[in-house]
């Protein structure tokens, strides 16, 4: 390599902090020198410290996150922890997780302007500035849109714009494809790939790592605070499955999954739907549904983002009341009430859900005749028996989903309806959660999971409802064979190999 | 195509409103003052949020009026009650609404620091306005969720358990709040909002004809309010 390339840039000299009130440090003795126009990977499991680290470059750690700061970040020689919070905006620019509450404005022109408006920028600069970004992320057509009119991709695709348009020296980027679709994640891969053929440097981290394949240069994997392992992407792709896997981490590459998902005995006939169609005021999105479900099934639905699959799973739940046509149970045809007393949504966020102010009280809330021994049972099983008499809102993401799973359950829901259970989780909870579903699934329970998680679908799904063009467009059970598989990567976009064989590590 | 204001004159409009629900003498002129807001709304291109909530209004002013005659009952009390306090809170709701969703927030901060409000005042106020649109996504949720655990998230369903109903919007509300709110400063942080140089705009600014037009027709009607007021205690 020249010299030229290896111009260092940034620089962490032995930083270690601890958040205020927490009794041990989020991050620990860090060395990490990050050359210009590189692309760096941060992963590891979820609280191990990589958000901290992209906190402390952008300055929020120690100004907005207080707490103590030890060691130093330097850029290029200069000391950013000496800085002033608003002297970082022009060296780092932060791209956050959820588009919802890091836009400020509510068209897309503002937007992008916000941080130059801030910067006090020449007000007859501002408008060519705001049009060369969108030009730069080719994006011209999302100029002058209302950002609720944007699709999730879209909308990450304004905010790096709006980074963009500031010209920071480093883009840090906090799990930004964790509300992202398949489809729109790979936009956001084209738009990183822009950066960095402009010269830029991006800092990245994040739980799905697949499509950082072609970007990434470096990958640092932070373990309880500290870097403990360093790969080159050329090792990091290397590295065998299960050596990954015990490192909690996520695949690179979308090929080497496989369904695996355990079929069973085939249950009964369960729920059927017949020549359903669903509204949305007056507009059809979906028409000519027909569906036979089975009790014991977990049924992904897929299928890009606005195709209507949300509107779909609140139809069935009855929360939607805008459909025609029949859903059918035990032999009864059943209206919008019936059909909520016999399915259960959780949520994507489940702080929606949460009502109560502690774990068994939210078993009872709006319920009535739930007996104490039955709350006590439902907890037990879902390993939240212990948490009993804390508050719903001090509990970890995947516990509050079991309690949402709770309620469904106390409430004698035969079928549960998942939203995007595993957006922004790492290796381990995904396992949690595909594990609970199967659970419940061998309790006779129809499961539905709207999911854009290829790699969930894999371990979980044992059968898949394609939404596209209106209607149902495919639906096939996923078992071991190669034909489920082979339809399954098509909807994906994966390009279809043979089975992966993880003892040998080679497809066969 | 809906009339542009100033964002100071709606900011204007915004007090000189709430002065004129204050010093309403009677609620007929109250009334009137909502109709007169609901006009404002619609001239500058808020007609559909605003008719739905001067149609509530109405509702529960007739419902105020209708059970005024049956406080001695207990639902009757309970109807008054809540019907009253709706009917006082919905005129200033009403204004704070045709502001926020008339203007974007950077023409709201523009226009304040225009008017040479300090940076403390409208950084907080920004956020503010902010979340409140980030409140409406939440509320669909919250109904949803609240189906599912069979509580109606309609008015019969407050009347019929007022306390759960209540319970069911204020926690998960003030949870995602903290969360909102934190997540938005930490944002708009980063993306230099405590930068000291005065900011800039893009949108440009100036007060027009119908801007003074307006102004002058808001304290025409405030000063008449005030000195016709002793006629009608009377």
């Amino acid at each position: 390599m020249t010299g030229k390339e290896d111009a260092l840039l940034l620089r962490y000299d032995d930083v270690s902090f601890t958040y205020r009130g927490a009794d041990r440090p989020s991050v620990k003795n860090i060395d990490l020198s990050i050359a210009e126009g590189r692309c760096v990977l941060l992963c590891g499991k979820s609280g191990c410290g990589k958000t901290s680290l992209l906190r402390i470059c952008n300055g929020l750690i120690p100004d907005f996150y207080d707490g103590r700061v030890t060691g130093d970040v330097l850029y290029r020689d200069k000391s950013l922890l000496g800085m002033s919070i608003s002297d970082i905006v022009s060296i780092a620019g932060t791209v956050f997780q959820d588009p919802k509450t890091q836009f400020f404005t509510t068209d897309t022109t503002s937007e992008v302007a916000f941080g130059i408006e801030n910067l006090a920028v020449a007000e007859k600069e501002l408008g060519r500035i705001v049009d060369g970004a969108f030009k730069a992320m080719k994006i011209e057509a999302l100029k002058s849109r209302s950002v609720f009119a944007l699709s999730g991709g879209e909308k990450q695709k304004v905010a790096i714009a709006s980074i963009y348009a500031m010209n920071p020296a480093v883009y840090l980027l906090d799990e930004p494809s964790s509300n992202l679709d398949h489809d729109t994640i790979g936009e956001l891969a084209r738009i990183i790939g822009l950066l960095k053929s402009e010269g830029k440097t991006v800092v990245v981290a994040e739980h799905r790592l697949y499509y950082l394949k072609d970007i990434v240069d470096e990958i640092y994997y932070l373990d309880d605070g500290r870097i403990t392992r360093r790969f080159t992407k050329e090792e990091f792709l290397a590295m065998r499955a299960g050596e990954r896997r015990s490192l909690g981490l996520r695949t690179m590459n979308l090929r080497e999954e496989n369904p695996e998902a355990d079929q069973g005995e085939e249950g009964e006939e369960f729920l059927r739907l017949k020549d359903v169609s669903v509204f949305y005021g007056k507009r059809q999105v979906l028409k000519g549904i027909d569906l036979l479900t089975r009790k014991g099934e977990c049924i992904g639905i897929v299928g890009k983002n606005g195709v209507g699959k949300s509107l779909f799973v609140r139809a069935l739940t009855g929360l939607h009341g805008g459909c025609r046509g029949k859903f059918i149970l035990n032999g009864k045809s059943m209206g919008c009430k019936e059909r909520l007393k016999h399915a259960y949504l959780v949520m994507q966020d489940v702080g929606y859900q949460l009502f109560a102010d502690s774990v068994e009280e939210e078993c009872r809330f709006g319920l009535r005749g739930v007996s104490d021994d039955e709350v006590a049972n439902v907890l037990w099983r879902l390993d939240l028996y212990k948490y009993g008499k804390r508050h719903p809102n001090t509990l970890s993401g995947g516990q509050k989903q079991r309690l949402a799973v709770a309620v469904g359950e106390i409430s004698k829901k035969g079928v549960l309806v998942f939203d995007e259970p595993t957006s922004g989780q790492d290796y381990e909870s995904m396992l949690l959660v595909s594990g609970l579903i199967e659970e419940l699934r061998k309790k006779g329970k129809l499961i539905f999971v709207v999911t854009h998680d290829y790699e969930f679908i894999c371990k979980t799904c044992t059968r898949i409802v394609h939404i596209d063009d209106e209607t149902v467009k495919d639906d096939f059970i996923l078992d071991g064979s190669a034909a489920g598989q082979r339809k399954l990567q098509a909807i994906f976009n994966i390009p279809f190999e043979k089975r992966f064989d993880y003892r040998s590590n080679v497809y066969r | 195509m809906a009339v542009a204001l100033d964002p100071r004159t709606k900011i204007f409009f915004l007090l000189i409103g709430n002065l004129f629900i204050i010093f309403a003498p009677t609620q007929t002129v109250e009334a009137g003052f909502v109709m007169f807001f609901l006009l404002v709304a619609v001239v500058l291109g808020a007609a559909p949020p605003a008719l739905k909530m001067v149609g509530v209004y109405l509702l529960l002013l007739f419902l105020q009026v209708v059970s005024a005659a049956w406080v001695g009952m207990w639902w009757g009390l309970m109807l008054f009650t809540f019907s009253q306090f709706m009917t006082m809170v919905l005129p200033y709701v009403l204004l704070a609404m045709i502001l926020v969703s008339t203007t974007k927030v950077n023409e709201f901060m523009e226009a304040l620091y225009k008017l040479r409000v300090s940076k403390k005042v409208v950084i907080p106020l920004a956020v503010m306005i902010r979340y409140v649109l980030v409140v409406s996504e939440d509320l669909t949720m919250i109904k949803d969720a609240m189906r599912m655990r069979g509580i109606s998230p309609s008015f019969f369903g407050f009347i019929r358990r007022p306390l759960e109903t209540i319970e069911c919007f204020y926690v998960p509300m003030l949870m995602s709040a903290a969360k909102v709110v934190d997540e938005l400063s930490a944002a708009a942080v980063t993306r230099g909002i405590e930068n000291k140089a005065r900011r800039t705009c893009i949108v440009t600014m100036r007060f027009g004809i119908v801007d003074y037009a307006f102004l002058v027709l808001l304290v025409t009607v405030f000063i008449l309010e005030i000195a016709l007021n002793r006629y009608f205690v009377s």
